[in-house]
């Protein structure tokens, strides 16, 4: 049994008090976001839905899942700051882990409340990561369809390119080659590229009367051919699942499908799970809310990260490896909800001796079959000529080299800042993490919005001042203030995740029980043995 | 490495063996054979329901009529030189920079946690703390000064025998 962290902090000092209301909106303002994405729509389209005789894909996700059960959803406020936003609440798609006749699955679900579900650039981006998910952890995918296909005036968004809607399909045909089952409940249109969700999944479900498959509808097999056909004649359920055999199962209602879908996840094989069992799980020792007076409200005050482990682990137990050495960069062992972590945390910006601790340690706990944890809060590494004669960025590199080399699954969050070369190091999103989730209060960029705006001005302002002599403060505060903001808005979580650059923005206090879900989930893939690059000496 | 346990205030060094049909409680007294089955405690001759509640770290065991507190010690704590009095005197600079807020000065007493200094390195403010109570013996920077990492910037006043 590992010691308890030692917290140092006092819930009655008057900036803990401020830093609690203040991250207090932050999360009420997730809150509003997430609220209006999943439930909010106009009158006429849910109206729309009920004529139909369709249920709200969160009313399908209700059914679909064992009840009482944990659900992590991913990615809900993808393309919320996109330019529309409004035509595709949450990319249009819903898509998260759960549980369904027992069995830990991906669900990845059409929302044609808006706009008939039209796939927009980040719906594709956000399928196609749902997908990545389930290949990279072994999960079983359900698919629920319903969507009239890609959204045409932003087709060059989404098609050709590398990780556009062909790799979708590719995703598809990956998952069954690795014996990964997919079922695809056809609850409404899957037209053109569409059509090839249910072909492409292992066994698919169609519902009489809404659900329909074809690669060409109606009106367009009119304009190629002149003919006059209906959607149920074209592509109905009994069509498909007694003449063509696209389809495998017809279903009588939407309840009746879902129905049949659970029987068949029920027949799916559980896998045994990678890395050391889990054992009893034990409440952190310090309450997790306190987390919200530890995370300052002024984003360039540093904070002790062990005061965020403790509020994360079980009993708040840390054996912390190298206690006095790189002390910028806290490494040691844990466990969540019971199951066993590595974790990578910064207190502060990264040294050469950090960097090397952190890929010995990252090595430690590939040797030890130990997923890894990063708590990222990083504004980068260490300049200045001292350090660049010292090598700091071959020890760097070091790091970067073991985090990317890693084979056992690394889980990220961003606290707080994510900057630079601090993002490498530190397991960002390109070193492919099974997750990576951010704070509202995070941001992540090249650099901070101060010195980056400062690079981005200086050259405006000396151009400005050569062809009109010297600017006043006002007028160079006009320059910087807009360039500012734009950037703030760039590296801020709400952009950050409407990108897919993360699986989601979380309440800081909802950070355990998010780990433990995906931790479950990446331990369904076998871990491969430790491998690495070459290590700069 | 036996576990150290505190019992009725008094520390036990205690080890529980597997055996084939059962544990033994090896402990400064003794071993002693004992089972738990459905809530009934046996140890040796002596048997009896037994009722555990646990507060924090601190267990209230009732057995056999009596009452026992008993508190789990962690080894490592436990062996750790100087556990008790505390760690180093002087806070050092975690990375360089420059000082932008003083809240100590020689003389005053501290708590752990109280902030000493506020620093700003590579555009982050971060607050130097006091790892331990005590009272500060001297503040080596001032206001605006700058300086290299592991410099020293607070000395707290050794704790005393007495202290």
């Amino acid at each position: 049994m590992m010691r308890r962290i030692h917290s140092r902090i006092d819930p009655r000092d008057a900036a803990f008090l401020a830093n609690v209301e203040h991250n207090r909106a932050l999360a009420a303002e997730l809150e509003r976001r997430q609220h209006a994405v999943r439930t909010i729509r106009p009158e006429r389209d849910l109206q729309r839905l009920e004529r139909q005789g369709k249920m709200t894909v969160r009313a399908r996700l209700e059914q679909l899942l064992d009840p009482g059960t944990p659900f992590l959803e991913l990615s809900t406020l993808a393309a919320g700051e996109t330019p529309y936003a409004e035509d595709a609440p949450g990319a249009g798609q819903l898509v998260g882990i759960g549980i369904v006749s027992g069995k830990e699955v991906v669900i990845r679900a059409d929302d044609s409340s808006v706009k008939g579900g039209a796939w927009y650039p980040m719906s594709v981006k956000k399928i196609v990561r749902a997908l990545d998910i389930a290949i990279e952890n072994r999960l079983p995918v359900v698919h629920m369809c319903d969507s009239a296909g890609g959204f045409l005036p932003l087709q060059a968004q989404f098609f050709a390119d590398r990780y556009g809607a062909g790799r979708i399909f590719r995703n598809q045909s990956t998952l069954s080659k690795m014996g990964v089952p997919q079922v695809a409940l056809v609850l409404g249109n899957c037209t053109a590229g569409g059509a090839y969700i249910p072909a492409l999944s292992d066994y698919s479900v169609i519902v009489r009367g809404t659900g329909a498959i074809f690669l060409g509808g109606p009106p367009l097999v009119k304009a190629a051919t002149g003919e006059d056909v209906t959607v149920d004649e074209l592509g109905g359920a009994d069509m498909h699942t007694s003449v063509s055999g696209v389809a495998d199962y017809p279903a009588d209602n939407e309840l009746h499908g879902i129905a049949i879908t659970r029987e068949i996840v029920a027949q799916w094989r559980r896998q045994p799970k990678a890395g050391e069992p889990a054992i009893d799980p034990e409440p952190p020792a310090y309450d997790p809310a306190e987390l919200y007076g530890i995370l300052p409200a002024d984003g360039r005050v540093q904070f002790d990260m062990r005061e965020v482990i403790a509020r994360i682990v079980d009993g708040s137990r840390f054996h912390e490896y190298q206690p006095g050495y790189g002390t910028t960069l806290i490494c040691g062992y844990a466990r969540i909800w019971g199951q066993q972590v590595g974790i990578l945390a910064n207190n502060g910006v990264l040294f050469s001796d950090s960097a090397l601790k952190g890929a010995h340690f990252i090595e430690l706990c590939d040797q030890n079959r130990t997923p890894l944890l990063f708590l990222q809060n990083i504004t980068g590494f260490m300049v200045g000529r001292e350090y660049e004669r010292r090598g700091i960025t071959k020890d760097g590199a070091k790091m970067i080299m073991a985090v990317s080399g890693a084979s056992v699954p690394k889980i990220s969050i961003n606290c707080g800042a994510s900057f630079g070369a601090g993002t490498y190091g530190m397991n960002g999103r390109a070193f492919d993490p099974r997750f990576m989730f951010s704070w509202p209060r995070s941001q992540v960029a090249v650099m901070g919005a101060e010195q980056a705006a400062g690079v981005l001005t200086t050259v405006k302002i000396r151009q400005m001042e050569r062809e009109g002599g010297a600017l006043t403060d006002e007028q160079i505060a006009a320059i910087r203030e807009p360039v500012i903001a734009e950037y703030q808005r760039s590296s801020s979580a709400w952009y950050a995740t409407s990108e897919l650059w993360d699986d989601g923005v979380i309440d800081p206090l909802a950070t355990r029980e998010t780990i433990a879900i995906a931790l479950s989930a990446a331990l369904n893939t076998p871990i491969p043995e430790p491998r690495y690059g070459v290590f700069r000496m | 490495m036996r576990h150290c346990i505190e019992l009725d205030g008094h520390d036990h060094l205690i080890w529980l063996s597997r055996t084939a049909d059962g544990y033994i409680l090896r402990f400064d007294g003794g071993d002693v054979a004992i089972s738990l089955d459905n809530g009934l405690l046996r140890a040796g001759d002596s048997q009896g329901p037994v009722h555990i509640a646990g507060q924090g770290d601190r267990l209230f065991i009732h057995w056999n009529g009596e009452s026992h507190e008993l508190l789990f010690k962690d080894a490592v704590l436990r062996h750790a030189a100087g556990a008790a009095s505390g760690s180093e005197d002087t806070v050092r600079a975690p990375m360089p920079g420059a000082v932008v807020g003083v809240s100590s000065e020689a003389g005053q007493t501290v708590m752990e946690g109280d902030i000493l200094l506020v620093i700003e390195s590579m555009k982050l403010e971060t607050a130097i703390r006091a790892s331990r109570d005590g009272v500060v013996e001297a503040v080596h920077v001032t206001l605006s000064q700058s300086f290299e990492r592991d410099a020293p910037l607070v000395t707290l006043a050794p704790l005393g025998e007495d202290a």
